[in-house]
């Protein structure tokens, strides 16, 4: 399967100046060598804190920033260099309210975008009527986007990121600001837009998002890959694939050392900045009995025997927890 | 004495938070080479049509009108700035009495005027052969600053009512144009229609462009104390006028919710 | 790109200028109130002067005036107002290439400019009871038509330098009065200090006025056609450069980062 999306050794620094009268210049790496390539067909997922660095990757490969050095091409053409030929065949979304015209309604937006992207008069009514409804807009298609909410907005958007049936769509952070259903319908459009073959690159913060959309996941953190791999194969990372998320009061220091000794017990992670502990076991009953027996059955209280998951890789590999 | 600092950094903070996105070339531009040329503008066409080298009627009247940039573009569009930026809402809840948040700014702003006049007289000064006296320097700082503040007084007038509309910006443009036009900057206000006559007595600066003529061509301010006080009265009026307006409407607006819409 | 799609790129973007212009209060004061004040300014300051010299320094003149600040004032700051709406980005990289997309907006706030135009000239006719001069009609229609594609080509110049910094707005405030003055429009270049007067002969509505001139008082033919030479050149020119402005766009905003952020 041919790898649309090709980036090596990848670094963008930004250069900004400090002070008013006398401004000493300081340059920032954004991106610090970065390297992955994404298959055809495929939703490669940008994981990272913020300013990690993904918003950078996807406006270099959107051709909106060069590189500083390293290699970033789509659908095998350089980003910059051979944009005139990449940016016909891409378009992308950019998480939150703003890349709209609010005084004009949706469906004004979408013909001006329409234009723009070159698509023929006698093409386009029936292509934006079919998108609206696509993203459910269809009923509200005059009105103007600033009486929109923030859910609307963002499936406008997408509406107007498949005016021109693109190849590769990049989305940055699409979910973001939406409540539950808001987010979930739009977790839909994007599954079912790649279902037909387009290829798919998002940034999110929200690990259940990633892991229920994506084929493969990379993680970002200060500008640097920290891992690349499926969903799967991210989680089987950490050793034990389930672990006992305790309330942190239940237990005093010394009990969890105390507990942690035990043959069972794999390690115990204090998340930061959380009032959980978790402690990752293979055999959670095992440690769960162990529990009642040395401190009785209120010490079970609150106890939750969850599967591992990305954010626990994420946490891991990002940072943001300490062991005990 | 913490009141009084505090009111200074207020008043310092709050014009960094608007302006401060200005660095200084861009400052340079905005308040001082802007306005030079406008001033120019008007001043050579002034020296074309009536064929003269004296050009201090309008080199003084134009300098005084540059205090708008402060009065209007300051005061008065700093709602219009915080409502744009988003904190307006935050500065209508916080515990501060309203007035002791804007008060300082309205200070600042003055002054600001004060120093756009000054750099109006001084590019006269540059450009165009205009001379100020030591003994005229005094007299002209008081005009200056008494019309400075009675232009800021429309300023918050209009800027007051910024808080009902969304589109503050044209009457703004409008209150600006009028201190161009009728304030007899650059054209005797006898040539205006009476009814604009009328309007000009009541415009800020009017008086103060007046006056600042009379004592150019060496009149003593005390024997035209009436214009100077007059000037003050007019702004003091239009002040209160804008705070009352102000107090007003933040309760109007609460109900209308028009607050935060952009 | 065929010639269709670029036609179509042009329309769309000028029609969706024109809409999105209008609905914005400066604007407004731009092309409806502006003309009315600045034509009665320089009504009331040539008031004693001929007619020949009303006709060309206030009927045109302020009609000018009025145009360039429509147009001016807005091809920078509608760069501005597309980062701030988040647009700026994608329409950088529409296949409908950047460079028509602004063309397209120049244009759409170029038919604002020109029915402010006459706004100014409609307003100054029925205020001032003054009989209008013009000697050669067909001139001063060809004249109207190659100021109108002179002023375009400034501005579409202006617009692509102005995409690469952020202080375009802020520049932007500078550039209404440095171009009456320096062109000539309200007042003849000659009384212009000598040094300055060949920065005059760079900008194009300097020629598109002289050439105004003519058709109003009536010339010889060899200066119709210098002047008319040297309009069309200059414009050439400024066509040129913009050409060449929009390809080092393209590589320098994406090196420099300058797209996104407002």
């Amino acid at each position: 399967m041919e790898s649309v999306i090709i980036v090596k050794d990848l670094v963008r620094q930004y250069e900004t100046t400090e002070g008013i009268i006398k401004k000493t210049k300081k340059t920032v790496n954004a991106l610090n060598g970065i390297s992955f390539e994404v298959k055809k067909g495929e939703i490669f997922g940008l994981l990272g804190p913020n300013g990690a660095g993904k918003t950078t990757t996807i406006k270099v490969l959107t051709t909106l920033l060069s590189p500083s050095s390293g290699t970033a091409k789509v659908l095998g053409f350089d980003a910059f260099g051979d944009e005139k030929l990449i940016r016909p065949r891409i378009n992308f979304v950019f998480g939150g309210e703003r890349s709209l015209y609010w005084r004009l309604s949706a469906e004004d937006n979408l013909k001006y975008f329409a234009d723009l992207y070159l698509i023929p008069r006698s093409e386009q009514n029936a292509l934006i009527d079919s998108l609206l409804k696509r993203v459910g807009l269809d009923d509200v298609k005059l009105r103007k986007v600033e009486s929109y909410s923030k859910g609307m907005k963002q499936r406008l958007q997408v509406a107007r990121a498949l005016l021109n049936n693109p190849e590769v769509v990049f989305l940055d952070e699409p979910t973001i600001g939406l409540d539950p259903v808001g987010a979930r319908d739009l977790r839909k459009i994007i599954q079912e837009i790649a279902a037909l073959g387009t290829t798919v690159l998002l940034t999110t913060h929200y690990m259940q998002e990633a892991e229920e959309l994506c084929d493969r996941i990379a993680m970002i953190n200060e500008g640097k890959m920290i891992a690349l791999n499926t969903v799967d194969g991210l989680k089987s990372m950490i050793d034990q694939p389930t672990k006992l998320r305790v309330p942190s009061e239940r237990f005093t220091s010394a009990e969890l050392l105390k507990l942690k000794e035990h043959p069972s017990v794999d390690k115990i992670i204090q998340l930061d900045k959380s009032n959980f502990i978790d402690i990752h076991s293979g055999e959670a009953d095992t440690v769960l009995s162990k529990i009642v027996h040395e401190y009785g059955r209120d010490k079970m209280r609150g106890i939750q025997i969850l599967d591992v998951n990305l954010e626990d890789v994420y946490i891991e590999l990002v940072g943001g927890s300490h062991a005990i | 004495m913490d009141l009084f600092k505090r009111a200074i950094r207020k008043a310092v903070v709050s014009y960094k938070g608007l302006f401060g996105m200005y660095s200084l070339k861009a400052y340079i531009m905005v308040e001082i080479i802007g306005p030079v040329f406008q001033l120019s503008f008007f001043t050579l066409v002034a020296g074309y049509v009536y064929k003269t080298d004296d050009l201090s009627p309008w080199i003084i009247g134009n300098a005084m009108v540059l205090t708008y940039m402060n009065a209007f573009f300051g005061v008065g569009a700093q709602f219009v700035q915080e409502r744009f930026m988003g904190t307006l809402k935050l500065l209508i809840a916080v515990p501060s009495n309203s007035l002791g948040i804007f008060l300082p700014r309205v200070i600042v702003h003055t002054l600001d005027g004060v120093i756009s006049v000054l750099i109006g007289l001084m590019a006269g000064m540059i450009f165009f052969g205009f001379k100020l006296s030591i003994v005229q320097l005094i007299p002209f700082l008081i005009v200056i600053l008494v019309a400075s503040f009675s232009a800021m007084g429309l300023g918050l007038l209009i800027g007051s009512l910024g808080l009902l509309t969304r589109d503050v910006n044209m009457l703004l443009n409008l209150a600006s144009m009028a201190l161009l036009s009728l304030t007899g900057a650059n054209f005797e206000i006898e040539r205006l229609p009476i009814f604009l006559q009328g309007v000009s007595n009541l415009l800020p600066l009017t008086r103060s462009i007046t006056l600042c003529r009379l004592i150019y061509s060496g009149a003593n301010i005390t024997n035209h104390m009436d214009l100077l006080f007059g000037e003050f009265l007019i702004g003091l009026s239009l002040s209160l006028a804008g705070f009352a307006v102000f107090k007003t409407l933040e309760r109007v607006a609460r109900v209308k919710g028009t607050l935060d819409l952009y | 790109m065929q010639f269709k799609d670029i036609l179509q790129v042009v329309l769309s973007s000028c029609k969706n200028q024109f809409y999105m212009s209008i609905g914005r209060a400066t604007f407004q004061f731009c092309v409806l109130a502006q003309p009315i004040v600045y034509g009665f300014i320089l009504g009331m300051m040539y008031l004693d002067q001929s007619n020949e010299a009303f006709t060309i320094y206030v009927l045109m003149g302020s009609g000018i005036v009025s145009f360039w600040s429509s147009i001016c004032f807005s091809s920078a700051s509608d760069i501005n107002r597309e980062r701030f709406y988040g647009t700026l980005e994608n329409i950088f990289v529409a296949p409908g290439r950047f460079e028509w997309i602004i063309l397209g907006k120049v244009i759409g706030n170029t038919i604002w400019g020109v029915i402010s135009m006459m706004i100014s000239a409609c307003f100054v006719l029925i205020f001032f009871n003054k009989s209008i001069v013009v000697s050669n009609i067909g001139l001063l229609i060809i004249g109207l038509i190659l100021m109108v594609v002179s002023f375009v080509a400034i501005a579409f110049m202006l617009a692509g330098l102005f995409t690469l910094s952020r202080s375009a707005r802020v520049l932007m405030n500078c550039m209404e009065h440095p171009i009456y003055i320096l062109c000539g429009v309200v007042f003849p270049v000659e009384i212009l200090p000598g040094f300055i007067q060949p920065i005059s002969y760079i900008l194009s509505p300097t020629w598109a006025v002289k050439v105004l001139r003519l058709a109003v008082v009536g010339g010889p033919l060899n200066d119709v056609r210098y002047y008319l030479i040297g309009l069309v050149s200059v414009t050439v020119i400024y066509i040129v450069i913009s050409a060449l402005s929009f390809k080092l766009i393209d590589k320098r905003a994406r090196v420099n980062a300058t797209l996104g952020v407002y």
